[in-house]
């Protein structure tokens, strides 16, 4: 048998041994034999007795040691209890002198750094933004801002009419003379004039180019063009 | 002679007991101290010095026992572990390994089947000087401390078979000591 087989046949009695249920008469090899009963040997006599006084010694000294230490935990937690409920004192404390502080006193820029430090904080743009939202609200200020232009021009416009008129005051129309009048043109559809002129009327278009005359006046309209109805009448 | 070992279970649920009651702890004590004093016995060269490392594992124990949580690993193995880094310190600054002197320690005035006891404890003790470092150690947790060949190798840092052959090797080098000193 070599020398592996050997090894794992005595871990295999060995541990047969450790429960019991082994006999030595049921091994066969006399070298396995002889080292199981090393074994059993060193088993019953390796333990060492130390003197009972210095195990009582040895004890005493333990347990004052763990007394001690048990003792320090409690000093330990104590103190960290202590320190905890000092730094929250302190701390309140000195957030109420903050808050209370006047202009002047040591603690009231530290208040004004707190207070924009809370506007900072509470300012919308720290809310969370909702999807569209930025498209929206671009959309929306494109149109306010439309609106609002238009609405300063027309202002603007206004504040120029009232000083022109103040500086220019608007002087009255002059009235037409009773016969001449506004009419359409018969023959080119644009605005021209009809003025009397030694028993003839003469058509004149805007520019005041004659273009034809006429004997018999011609009839007039119900439109009144912002002449009084007297002055409207056309003379014959 | 002081307790003999609890069981695995019943040791861990002491060490969490023993972070608050005094009680929990002596009783820890009781059943660690005579393990752990014979581990440190055989590990170094004077009584004195496995005293001294005795109470200073306790001492470290106490501390480390905060936080401790028990796991799958055995209470002894996390015990093994503070009495190795302690033996480890110990060899730093020693540096020097005596021959044993335990028949000397012998007190006067025991009963005959004590001293035979102890007479059989220097010898094993001689023959145990003389075998390697990895030899002792495995002996020691197996056979003193009772660990499994799982457990001893996760202690030592090696494979389980490596853990079997070393134990194999180091029961043959010590039958073959002991053979001799009894010629």
């Amino acid at each position: 048998m070599n020398e592996i087989n050997k090894v794992h046949q005595l871990n295999e009695y060995l541990k047969k041994l450790e429960e019991d249920k082994l006999g030595l008469e049921e091994v066969t090899d006399q070298e396995i034999v002889s080292l199981l009963k090393l074994a059993i040997y060193l088993k019953e006599n390796l333990r060492v007795c130390p003197s009972p006084r210095f195990r009582q010694r040895i004890k005493e000294d333990l347990l004052v040691a763990w007394q001690r230490k048990r003792l320090n935990q409690y000093r330990r937690l104590a103190r960290i209890i202590i320190l905890a409920a000092a730094f929250f004192f302190l701390l309140s404390g000195l957030a109420i002198a903050t808050w209370r502080s006047q202009p002047g006193s040591l603690l009231y820029p530290l208040k004004r750094f707190l207070q924009k430090a809370d506007g900072f904080l509470k300012r919308k743009s720290f809310q969370p933004i909702p999807a569209n939202r930025g498209k929206k609200q671009r959309e929306e200020m494109g149109k306010g801002k439309k609106e609002q232009k238009k609405k300063e021009k027309k202002k603007r416009k206004g504040k120029i009419r009232k000083k022109r008129r103040q500086i220019f005051p608007p002087v009255k129309k002059k009235i037409q003379p009773v016969h001449s009048r506004q009419r359409k043109s018969h023959s080119r559809g644009n605005r021209g004039f009809v003025r009397e002129r030694e028993g003839e009327f003469i058509h004149t278009g805007t520019d005041g180019a004659a273009f034809r005359t006429d004997k018999v006046p011609i009839k007039t309209t119900n439109k009144n063009f912002g002449l009084k109805k007297s002055e409207n009448q056309v003379t014959p | 002679m002081g307790k003999p070992l609890l069981p695995d279970e019943e040791l861990k649920k002491l060490a969490i007991r023993a972070k608050r009651e005094k009680k929990a702890l002596a009783e820890l004590f009781d059943s660690l101290f005579d393990s752990i004093y014979s581990f440190f016995f055989y590990r170094v060269s004077k009584p004195e010095e496995a005293e001294d490392l005795t109470q200073a594992f306790f001492l470290k124990m106490i501390e480390a026992l905060g936080g401790y949580r028990p796991s799958e690993v055995p209470f002894m193995a996390w015990c093994q572990k503070i009495a190795r880094n302690l033996l480890i310190d110990h060899y730093r600054q020693t540096k020097t390994f005596y021959p044993p002197e335990v028949i000397s320690q012998l007190p006067n005035g025991r009963a005959q089947k004590e001293i035979e006891l102890e007479e059989k404890r220097a010898v094993l003790y001689k023959a145990l000087k003389t075998l390697s470092v990895d030899y002792q150690e495995v002996i020691l947790l197996r056979f003193l401390l009772g660990f499994s060949v799982k457990e001893t190798a996760e202690i030592m840092e090696r494979s389980v078979n490596a853990v079997k052959l070393l134990q194999f090797r180091a029961l043959k080098a010590m039958r073959k000591i002991l053979g001799e000193e009894s010629e």
